[in-house]
């Protein structure tokens, strides 16, 4: 379907529900004509309808909306007073206390529910025009799980800002500004072991992949990649368990069938020859004599072998 | 939890995100579950990239409390078929046990129930004439010779009422046990002569007389007698009073805690009717053998059975002067009830074997004067009473010469010389002495003639003639 297409197809739908959708959203009472509000629904379905979509898709979307909570924001963002009191009596409580769940600490909350406060009335101007943050909602899901979000942006944009600033005094201490350029890549092993990793991940689903990101890179909790999800705890166990063999297995495959035999592939996987890099140079830290490179290269695989 | 090779960590790592990031709403939608599947899987490969956008996820989540505002799929909630699967299981299981309880219970009360009774046949049969009215069990006439002289009553202590009185009769009811365990601690006393106090409230005792011999001599007696069945409801507590002789040769008091019921033992075959009713009246009086004013509770006895109480319900007037009190149940079948006859020489006696054998009956033994005015009757107290009766007896030493005897059931009313009236509620095992006065004049003169229509309604004619009559069993008496 064409944008064109697409957008006129949008527009009929937004005409056949308008009676529907207009009732449900009490936009009257927060001075939203139903005009006003059609506009709306069309541009908010417009920015979701794809080149694929269907017409029955456009219809369960515009259905699903939140067309009460998608009013008084659009309201809100218009700069519609009453529907500015309404805004503050449901949901300034409730910002403040996300963003103090999510700063953890009282005057970080009380920064964060400002910036946004302010981003969300409007403060800044284009074009003349007020621009709200409130103009972004389109009532895919609730207002107030979308305050939380973005309150959540704004607290990881801010932190991530902050962890780039790293101090020179830091990088010393670390001694960044004097570690060695990284080897050469390493032997060919090494292509085939990301290659093959690569290709089992690969074939992981979206969630799965999802799932070992969080628990090994983040290192988050069961419970807390459980509610991330909306599945119970004991699923995500069992989900890290069955992949952690399955991962193993299947990149074992695929670096033997890359031409590797058993024992190298199983090698190649319990011993990162980047590992070995960082223990020397940790090693080098602490120690003026460095032990002979072969082995350091025998603890590696114990250690490895044992974890 | 398994480890990964570094290896894949570091290929995780190494993924860039596809597509840009998300926005609000659509990371909320996802929270939410309000994502379509090829939606959903788009936003998860992202996150799987990015983690900026799985710290803003998890940093966005409602908390715990707020959950619900968070649409979580009910993967395993409780109402899923999992769950309800074992649920449904206990609950079967549960059913059944409770049905199976239900169904011992049923099948174990009336076995219970039959084997109570047949002990308490055997009670019956025991409790020798506990009439013995006689002081010493020893020098009891035939009649406790005729009898075990463990009177067993069949007291079913129940609920552990115990009786005080000295001799109790040890039902051996299966139900009552721990009265079983107290009979046994008993067993060992010793008949005391004159002693038949017993109090009004405390517990039934039993009193197993002689361990062995009540067994033999019951069952001679049983030869004799049509199976004396004992009854007492599975659920009744206890106690009957078993006839209490003077000194308790055979005799259980037994005392019924106010709110017990005592249960009737009844010498009677298979009377479980007769039970009932005792447990009914039960309600009203404890029985107390002793120490009271009133003839201790009258246990209908088959007139063959030499049981001396055959346990029945008996009421006896509360020693509070309960006016009510006396209400006698009759809940005994008439063949252990004994005749009642007045030798040539004027002693009363009495037959339990329809004639065959008569004992002698000493109603000085252990009689009561009883006052016809409720208000002294009301006063008197156990101290009073025992000087009562002492009086009584100095009074009475002499055994009257008695004219006429009239039977209702165990109700006896014996008249004689010198306006001798005695009265025994129990088939003679305890008598009292009644004294009819009304308008300051005392009944006169020999008792020529007794008549009772019922337990209630008497008439008395004696030789001066007088004519003296009574509307509630000779507590008050009108002369005419």
């Amino acid at each position: 379907m064409s944008s064109t297409k697409q957008n006129s197809a949008v527009q009929s739908i937004v005409n056949d529900l308008l009676v529907e959708l207009h009732a449900r959203s009490g936009c009257e009472k927060i001075g939203l004509t139903r005009e006003s509000f059609a506009v709306i629904l069309c541009e908010v379905g417009t920015k979701h309808a794809t080149a694929s979509t269907s017409e029955t898709e456009i219809r369960a979307f515009f259905l699903s909306l939140r067309v009460d909570e998608l009013a008084l924001a659009r309201a809100c963002a218009g700069g519609n007073n009453s529907a500015w009191e309404i805004f503050l009596t449901r949901y300034r409580e409730k910002l403040y206390l996300s963003a103090l769940r999510i700063a953890r600490e009282d005057s970080a909350a009380r920064d964060l529910a400002d910036t946004l406060y302010a981003d969300l009335y409007g403060t800044s101007t284009r074009d003349g025009q007020r621009v709200s943050k409130l103009s972004s909602y389109t009532g895919r899901g609730s207002l107030e799980g979308w305050l939380r979000t973005v309150l959540a942006q704004e607290y990881v944009n801010r932190y991530r800002r902050t962890k780039r600033l790293v101090s020179l005094d830091e990088e010393s201490e670390d001694g960044v500004q004097f570690c060695a350029p990284d080897p050469e890549p390493a032997p060919a092993a090494d292509t085939r072991l990301e290659q093959a990793t690569d290709e089992a991940l690969a074939l992981l689903s979206a969630e799965d992949r999802m799932v070992l990101s969080a628990y090994y890179l983040d290192e988050r909790t069961l419970a807390e990649i459980a509610r991330m999800l909306g599945v119970h705890e004991s699923t995500i166990s069992r989900k890290l368990d069955k992949l952690a063999k399955a991962l193993r297995k299947q990149i074992l495959g695929n670096l033997v069938r890359r031409g590797m035999s058993r024992r190298q592939a199983e090698e190649s996987i319990d011993v990162d020859v980047r590992d070995l890099q960082v223990n020397i140079k940790r090693t080098l830290t602490q120690e003026s004599s460095p032990p002979a490179f072969s082995e350091k290269r025998a603890e590696a695989r114990v250690r490895e072998g044992s974890g | 939890m398994p480890n990964v090779p570094n290896i894949v960590r570091e290929r995780l790592k190494a993924a860039e995100p596809t597509a840009g990031h998300p926005d609000a709403d659509v990371l909320t939608a996802f929270m939410e579950q309000s994502l379509r599947s090829v939606e959903r899987a788009r936003v998860l490969d992202h996150l799987a990239r990015c983690a900026d956008c799985r710290d803003v996820v998890a940093l966005a989540l409602p908390a715990t409390e707020d959950a619900g505002a968070v649409t979580l799929v009910p993967h395993h909630g409780w109402l899923t078929w999992p769950t309800l699967r074992w649920a449904f299981v206990a609950a079967g299981i549960m059913v059944i046990a409770s049905f199976g309880v239900m169904r011992y219970r049923e099948s174990a009360q009336p076995e219970q129930l039959s084997r109570y009774a047949a002990q308490k046949v055997e009670v019956a049969r025991e409790s020798p004439a506990s009439a013995p009215v006689s002081a010493a069990a020893g020098p009891e006439t035939k009649p406790d010779k005729a009898l075990v002289p463990p009177a067993r009553s069949e007291a079913d202590t129940k609920s552990g009422a115990a009786v005080e009185p000295k001799q109790l009769v040890d039902t051996e009811l299966a139900s009552a046990q721990p009265a079983t365990r107290q009979m046994d601690r008993l067993s060992s006393e010793q008949p005391s002569a004159n002693d038949f106090h017993g109090s009004v409230a405390g517990p039934i005792k039993r009193q197993i007389s002689n361990g062995p011999n009540p067994p033999v001599q019951w069952q001679q007696q049983n030869a004799q007698l049509p199976p004396v069945r004992m009854i007492a409801p599975a659920a009744a507590p206890a106690a009957t009073a078993g006839a209490n002789t003077g000194n308790l040769s055979q005799t259980v008091t037994v005392e019924v805690a106010g709110a017990a019921k005592p249960v009737a033992t009844e010498a009677q075959d298979h009377n479980s009717q007769a039970q009932l009713q005792a447990s009914d009246s039960q309600e009203r009086s404890a029985y107390s053998t002793v120490g009271k004013a009133k003839a201790p509770v009258n246990i209908e006895t088959a007139s063959a059975a030499p049981v001396t109480d055959a346990a029945g319900q008996q009421e006896l007037p509360r020693q509070d002067g309960n006016p009510n009190g006396r209400n006698f149940v009759f809940a005994t079948t008439p063949a252990l009830l004994p005749r009642w006859t007045i030798s040539a020489n004027g002693s009363l006696q009495r037959s339990f074997d329809q004639g065959s054998t008569w004992q002698d009956v000493d109603v000085n033994a252990n009689s009561a004067l009883s006052m016809t005015s409720l208000e002294a009757f009301a006063k008197t107290s156990r101290a009073k009473e025992k000087d009562a009766n002492k009086k009584a007896l100095k009074a009475g030493a002499a055994t009257p010469t008695f004219r006429v005897v009239t039977a209702l059931g165990s109700e006896v009313w014996a008249g004689g010389s010198a306006g001798a009236l005695y009265h025994s509620a129990d088939a003679g095992s305890h008598w009292t002495r009644i004294l009819p006065s009304a308008a300051g004049t005392n009944l006169s003169g020999d008792v020529v003639s007794l008549e009772f229509s019922d337990p209630q309604h008497g008439r008395i004619t004696t030789s001066t003639p007088e004519t003296w009559t009574t509307a509630d069993e000779g507590q008050t008496w009108q002369k005419q």
